[in-house]
């Protein structure tokens, strides 16, 4: 063995080592709010039946817990409230709006971060679907949220280029997780600001004295994004339809 | 041969009578008049139009389009389901 692959080696042990060593776990509860999307409750002449259940489903909406499960190697999101769905009228829309029965794992190796959401309701079968990083736009933008200082990061809207979503991110965090399929951030999203919601961390509690555990799914049929799109769009030809 | 003749005119002329065809004879038409419908899905079809809307309204409202995020169709059958549970 030569000097040049000893010296690789070496390197790729240290950075295993120096990988694996930053061993931070921890579990951050949010809460999820619509209250905002009560500044976009409109009256349009042209679609006045429609437009009145929106601002009903808007004025019905309640808050929601959501957690977020972490290790240096995976993490876990949910949607804590169960909505009922004996009655259209009772649908939460911000438990919708923050995952719904949803689970969205978010793994960490070496070759960098990967995400796929855990959905057993839109396909009428188990899927685990593969989440593409989001684009975003760093800014200097600063402010704490609990105890921590977070830096601004924004998503535009491809077309239109408007700001569609903010997110508050922190450093002293040091991992990619985040909140839904929004990751791939240079820290964890504490906080994230679309029109018409709010989440944002409400406690946050590392390395706690209870082991972090996160079940992993396994054996379920994993879909790429562009297999999930073709499938959604033949089962749901009628929402495509133009 | 005699015979054989009178057989080969007996066979013509019976041929002759069956293809005959009376000028009189109106043409049936097998074509009838298509009539124009319009397909009409019931409540399943209004629950579409109403999910749909719905959703869409709600996308616009952050400044999408349902299509930008998977959590829009979501809502879409969540409602939809609900609606036609009222049907």
């Amino acid at each position: 063995m030569n000097k040049k692959n000893i010296n690789l080696l070496i390197f790729l042990f240290l950075n295993l080592t120096v990988f694996h060593s930053q061993n931070i776990e921890g579990r951050i509860t949010y809460l999820a709010s619509a209250k905002n999307a009560l500044n976009y409750v409109q009256n349009k002449k042209d679609k006045k039946h429609i437009r009145k259940h929106v601002n009903e489903i808007y004025k019905k909406a309640k808050d929601v817990e959501v957690v977020l499960k972490f290790n240096n190697l995976i993490s876990e999101y949910y949607a804590v409230k169960k909505m009922d769905l004996r009655n259209k009228e009772e649908f939460n829309f911000t438990y919708l709006m923050s995952g719904s029965s949803k689970k969205y794992y978010t793994y960490n190796s070496i070759m960098g971060y990967k995400s796929n959401t855990l959905d057993c309701y839109l396909l009428g079968e188990c899927f685990l679907i593969e989440n593409l990083i989001p684009e975003w736009e760093l800014k200097q933008d600063t402010k704490t949220i609990g105890g921590f200082l977070c830096y601004k990061a924004i998503l535009r809207n491809k077309k239109t280029k408007k700001i569609t979503l903010e997110a508050w991110y922190s450093p002293k965090i040091p991992y990619n997780y985040g909140i839904m399929d929004l990751y791939g951030l240079p820290g964890m999203i504490l906080e994230i600001n679309k029109n018409t919601l709010t989440i944002t961390a409400i406690k946050i509690e590392l390395n706690p004295i209870e082991k972090i555990i996160i079940k992993e799914p396994k054996k379920i049929k994993k879909l790429s994004r562009k297999e999930f799109e073709i499938l959604k769009r033949k089962s749901f030809s009628e929402f495509y339809k133009k | 041969m005699k015979k054989l003749i009178l057989a080969v005119v007996f066979v013509f002329a019976t041929g002759t009578m069956m293809n005959a065809n009376s000028s009189n004879e109106k043409e049936i038409k097998s074509v009838k008049n298509a009539v124009e419908t319009e397909e009409y899905f019931g409540c399943a079809g209004d629950c579409v139009r109403w999910a749909r809307s719905t959703t869409f309204e709600i996308a616009e409202d952050i400044g999408e389009h349902p299509n930008d995020d998977d959590m829009y169709m979501e809502i879409y059958m969540r409602y939809y389901t609900g609606c036609l549970r009222g049907c």
